[in-house]
């Protein structure tokens, strides 16, 4: 069965599936060195983006399951290995941005509630991210 | 017991000043949010300190690969210098003097480094420590992003742009 993740932003807790079909690697990588915890902060340019720096704890140099950013479905979650970071992914985003990220897993619940949190991360920035196991 | 080289005091440093910053915003950047501030500008000084922030931890990060990759490091390790001492002078211009101090420290103790672990190691520690201080941290949390966007798009609608740039959006002038 796949392994669940919980992501919390803010107050706000969804749930992920890993995509360990796609990106073993990747998933144990991230497994191994969960939770992690940050702020989550504001995509600028991509549109409705989250992101939080998984260094030092997660560095992965290989690109296991490439989707291109503006191809990626909402309630993804990457590693942009470019700038080290963890991305979540929560509604269309602009087509300018033609680059590769590794999708590790996708949000299976309460990806509305994720969006609402989100949102406040960019009108008042600050809002507390974690990624942790799930049940 | 063997003498500490100069790569793993810097190491070292790096780690307690991470330490520091993950926890807490750096004591300098109360400095440059002085009313006065080194300049009396404290919203470019905080962008500026931004950018410089994440442009450097992008090249740092390019580099690494770079080494990690095969890239000699006699031939990085200029480079590496070059643009962390370039970097360091804007810094340095900001206020934001502790971390001009480290990234000086960071390049002085390059020419120490003899092999690809120690040149990767403190490529990963300066993108950690610049990413808490900047896109992944205290900068990006000081810049009202929101607002700032806000504020463009009715400059951009209402005509507010400089004198030359505003026939960008509204197209050459036929009067």
């Amino acid at each position: 069965m796949a392994r669940k993740l919980e992501l919390q932003v803010g107050e706000t807790v969804a749930v992920a599936t890993m995509l360990e079909n796609e990106a073993p690697k990747t998933c144990k990588a991230i497994w191994d060195n969960l939770p992690i915890e940050n702020e989550a902060h504001h995509a600028k340019i991509a549109g409705p983006e989250l992101y939080f720096m998984a260094i030092p704890k997660i560095i992965i140099e290989e690109m296991e399951n490439p989707v291109k950013v503006h191809q990626v479905p909402p309630g993804t979650i990457s590693y942009y290995p470019v700038r080290p970071y963890i991305q979540v992914f929560f509604g269309d985003l602009v087509q300018v941005w033609n680059v590769d990220v590794n999708r590790f897993a996708q949000i299976t619940e309460n990806l509305e509630g994720v969006k609402m949190a989100a949102r406040r991360a960019w009108t008042k920035p600050g809002e507390r991210i974690l990624l942790r196991r799930g049940e | 017991m063997s003498k500490r080289s100069g790569v793993e005091t810097f190491l070292r440093t790096l780690d307690e000043k991470t330490a520091t910053i993950w926890k807490e915003p750096p004591s300098e950047l109360k400095k440059i949010l002085e009313p006065a501030g080194p300049y009396a500008s404290r919203f470019p000084i905080v962008i500026y300190s931004y950018w410089n922030a994440n442009a450097l931890a992008g090249d740092l990060w390019i580099l690494r690969r770079n080494a990690k990759s095969g890239v000699s490091l006699s031939g990085l390790i200029p480079i590496t210098k070059s643009i962390i001492d370039s970097n360091a002078v804007s810094f340095q211009v900001y206020g934001l003097t502790d971390t001009f101090d480290l990234l000086k420290e960071a390049s002085t103790v390059l020419g120490e480094v003899k092999d690809v672990t120690e040149y990767v190691a403190i490529a990963e520690k300066l993108v950690v420590y610049l990413n808490r201080l900047g896109m992944s941290g205290w900068l990006d949390l000081l810049v009202p992003w929101q607002k700032l966007n806000s504020a463009f798009e009715e400059a951009l609608q209402t005509g507010q742009l400089g004198f030359g740039v505003q026939k960008l959006v509204t197209g050459p002038d036929k009067s």
